[in-house]
């Protein structure tokens, strides 16, 4: 039987005002999180670092129009799971048009999605657009 | 970012992030060479930890630029753990030449 303190889930939220600076102190706490508490998602620290300096980048660059402006960042942990989700004031984008496999091209843009859906295990969108939510799974 | 130079070849010394925040200052850095007519350029990222996508895709920008020219961009000296796989992720060690 599992021990029912392996299934509890911690949520933390965070938010992030619109500048490009803060998001490292964002990550740091993630990983802080990640690295405090038991669980068994491989290699989580480089590939939750990565989606989570797309995620908020994203945000800012395509989301916000202010530096003011706030983006909410929710976290939750548990033993075998681990999901990010970051809601952005904006208006959104049309994800359903958009293809997220790597392949190596030349273009400048468009690569942030594709490096978050790489590393991810899920990743789902609002209807929206302006919410992103990825999932992290464990082992057994 | 430290930016050495001669009259055929140029050297920028990246700082530890390549990103939204600083993309443009390396790209200013960057055109400066090009005017000059510098066409070998190398990018020593020795100090760089960490670069997201829009630093990423600056580096392509970089290289679409001086094979237009007939030039060559090569990148040295990668330390990070987590640049290299990155780059190992994005397959950008098939299109730029890493050493």
């Amino acid at each position: 039987m599992d021990n029912a303190a392996d299934n509890l889930i911690k949520k933390y939220n965070f938010t992030l005002t619109a500048q490009a600076n803060k998001i490292n102190e964002i990550i740091n706490e993630l990983l802080k999180v990640v690295n405090n508490t038991d669980h068994s998602i491989p290699d989580i620290e480089f590939r939750l670092e990565i989606a989570a300096r797309e995620i908020l980048a994203n945000a800012i660059e395509y989301g916000c129009k202010d530096h003011n402006d706030e983006i909410e960042i929710l976290f939750s942990i548990e033993q075998n799971k681990i999901v990010l989700s970051v809601i952005d004031p904006g208006e959104g984008f049309n994800w359903q048009e958009r293809s997220f496999e790597i392949v190596p091209v030349l273009d400048e843009r468009g690569r942030g999605l594709k490096m978050i859906n790489k590393v991810s295990d899920e990743m789902d969108f609002n209807d929206k657009g302006n919410q992103i939510k990825i999932t992290f799974l464990g082992g057994k | 970012m430290k930016v050495e130079f001669n009259q055929e070849s140029a050297r920028i010394i990246f700082g530890e992030e390549m990103n939204l925040i600083n993309k443009e200052d390396y790209n200013d850095e960057f055109m400066k060479l090009i005017e000059k007519g510098i066409t070998d350029i190398t990018l020593d990222f020795n100090n760089l930890k960490n670069i997201d996508s829009s630093g990423l895709g600056k580096v392509l920008h970089f290289n679409k630029i001086l094979k237009n020219k007939g030039g060559n961009l090569k990148i040295k000296n990668i330390n990070s753990e987590y640049v290299q796989r990155v780059f190992k992720m994005i397959e950008l060690n098939d299109i730029i030449e890493v050493h």
